[in-house]
């Protein structure tokens, strides 16, 4: 997965809100801006559509348009961003730790300084 | 069980020794791993986290030191939100400066888990000869950080069973959903458990905020919910079962037991804005008044909340004597050490109905003196409970989280769910609720059948746990 994309899946679940609209998405097969909007209390359509824009850049919502309305429905390649999610965090705390302490420079052979692999 | 491994590899200017001494010191602009709060690196000591997961705050976080070598390496199991193993090893390089390699470690099952809560990845995946059990508690948000003892005792619990013959000769699966201390998560959360097929019940141990919601949903699915924390009295349904604590049971004899102690009657009432809070305060009000005390001031903050200034000046102008701290999780311990260190502390006693043995762990010296009743410390005296308390080191090892009341509450809960539906014949409804009035587990709680509490310890928070100074009865056996 390329880094921009870790990115933009990490700012999109950095966020508990869009964390809770996608696990809410995740129940249902589709649901509208309307239907999300009415689970949550404090949550009005507006935001709701600007979380739910912020999940489909990341590639984690897909949108369906039928006539007014727009579904919103989980994307179908989602094990990857879980790893990605989790990858960025950790990235995240490490390369704010690098500009703190300055002079950072990323190992060669690892150019954007992490590596994932699975054992079984 | 495969797993995920992350490696991340830094070169950095800095030498080890500089490095190595940034972690740990709570300064949040080096990141959130390296600046934790960690104020020991000895093998069992905790790390508070503060990840970037909170939106435009910060959300909290716990990890344990496993073992730490100065300046060269350290080991820490990342306990929530989620559970891992993280390894930082710091190597010199030529020019002065520090190759840091950190791997990180997270197994599939717990890589399922969060991708479930995410909504990624689909529901809980049980085979049929397994007997799934629900289990729904805080794992994140402010009541999170408290939520690892929890999951390891329900495990315990779980393992227990199955290595005693499992439930009417099938085995028990634990299926486990976070309700990121937040109602509407809770919902979305329980929802997810419920669809697993032949989900034989939900044991539950999270705020009472989120059981108003997710407790009329098991009962529209029929599927009995027990639900363990220190709660208020709330609407009955033969499904729904409470083990906790009452608050007329945790104050009725501890409040005017406190006064004794000080000679004052003026009282203070605080915690955060949900309906416990509220319950307890109601509560507090009524005992205060039967003994003639008097309540100076109320004050009540929403879940989350960091800023206790406004708090703790209108408690310092009300002149009180104690305060009745009804605050959860991360607001418990901020609040807490606020009032600690607001020097308050010295002149007000604190009753907090939620200090148990894991909070005092996160207070540490800003808890000392807090009173609390509880069904369990874990300094109980008894062979019960020493048997459990090395049941539960021999599996999670000495470099696990302190157990906490709510933990083992759940541990009980579940044991008593296996008893009964081995004395009712069956883990479906009916058999359950038939069998729960005629068992008993024999933990360290002193219960009656099913599981009712028949006392409370009282207990008062030292630097390094809880000291059990007295037993008092729970509030339905003393009247």
């Amino acid at each position: 997965m390329a880094p921009s994309d870790s990115d933009a899946i990490f700012s999109a679940l950095a966020d508990p809100t869009r964390r809770a609209i996608l696990s809410l998405i995740g129940e249902h097969e589709e649901l509208t801006a309307g239907e999300i909007a009415a689970h949550f209390d404090s949550l009005g359509r507006t935001a709701v559509s600007s979380h739910l824009r912020i999940l489909r850049l990341a590639g984690l919502v897909a949108e369906r348009r039928d006539g007014r309305f727009r579904h919103y429905s989980v994307t179908p390649t989602p094990a990857d961003a879980v790893v990605a999610f989790l990858t960025s965090v950790y990235q995240n705390s490490l390369e704010q730790l690098a500009s703190a302490v300055q002079g950072a420079a990323t190992s060669e052979d690892t150019p954007a300084g992490r590596v994932e692999e699975r054992s079984a | 069980m495969g797993e995920l491994i992350l490696n991340n590899e830094l070169r950095l200017e800095a030498c080890p020794s500089e490095l190595f001494a940034l972690f740990g010191q709570g300064d949040a602009a080096v990141g959130w791993l390296f600046g934790s709060e960690a104020p020991l690196l000895r093998p069992g000591s905790l790390v508070r986290l503060a990840l970037p997961l909170g939106g435009l705050a910060r959300s909290p976080g716990t990890a344990r030191v496993l073992s730490c070598q100065p300046n060269r390496r350290i080991d820490l199991m990342h306990e929530t939100p989620w559970a891992g193993r993280v390894v930082c090893r710091f190597d010199p390089l030529d020019s002065g400066g520090t190759r840091l390699r950190v791997r990180v470690t997270i197994d599939d099952v717990e890589v399922a888990r969060l991708g479930a809560e995410l909504g990624l990845l689909g529901g809980y995946e049980t085979g049929w000869w397994e007997v799934p059990l629900g289990l729904l508690i805080s794992l994140s948000g402010p009541a999170g950080i408290l939520g690892r003892s929890t999951a390891n005792c329900a495990q315990l619990a779980v393992e227990e069973i199955n290595a005693d013959g499992g439930v009417m000769g099938r085995a028990v699966r634990l299926v486990v959903g976070d309700d990121a201390t937040d109602p509407g998560v809770g919902a979305i959360a329980m929802r997810r458990l419920c669809r697993t097929p032949g989900l034989a019940a939900v044991i539950g141990m999270h705020s009472s905020a989120t059981y108003a919601v997710t407790a009329p949903m098991a009962v529209a699915k029929g599927i009995p919910y027990l639900y363990t924390p220190t709660s208020e009295p709330t609407a009955e349904h033969p499904l729904l079962v409470r083990f906790g604590e009452t608050p007329m049971d945790q104050l009725h004899r501890a409040l005017p037991l406190m006064a004794a102690q000080t000679g004052g009657s003026r009282w203070f009432l605080a915690g955060n804005d949900y309906s416990w809070p509220r319950a307890v305060g109601a509560t507090a009000r009524a005992v205060i008044e039967r003994m003639d005390g008097h309540v100076a001031g109320e004050g009540y903050l929403p879940l989350g909340s960091q800023n206790f200034e406004p708090l703790l000046a209108a408690i310092q102008r009300s002149g009180v004597d104690h305060v009745v701290s009804s605050f959860v999780g991360q607001d418990h311990v901020g609040f807490q050490r606020d009032f600690a260190a607001s020097g308050l502390r010295d002149s007000i006693r604190t009753f907090a109905p939620l200090m148990d043995d894991a909070v005092v762990e996160h207070l540490g010296e800003s808890g000392e003196g807090t009173w609390n009743a509880l069904g369990y410390f874990v300094a109980l005296d008894t062979s019960e409970n020493r048997e459990f308390l090395r049941r539960y080191s021999d599996r999670f090892g000495s470099c696990s989280p302190p157990v906490s009341a709510a933990a083992e509450g759940v541990y009980e809960a579940i044991h008593t769910w296996a008893r009964s539906c081995r004395a009712g014949g069956g883990v479906e409804p009916t058999a359950l609720l038939s069998g729960l009035r005629r068992s008993r587990f024999n933990g360290p709680r002193r219960c009656t059948l099913g599981g009712s509490l028949e006392s409370l310890l009282l207990g008062e928070a030292t630097r390094s746990g809880v000291r059990v100074l007295d037993e008092l009865p729970a509030a339905t056996q003393a009247s």
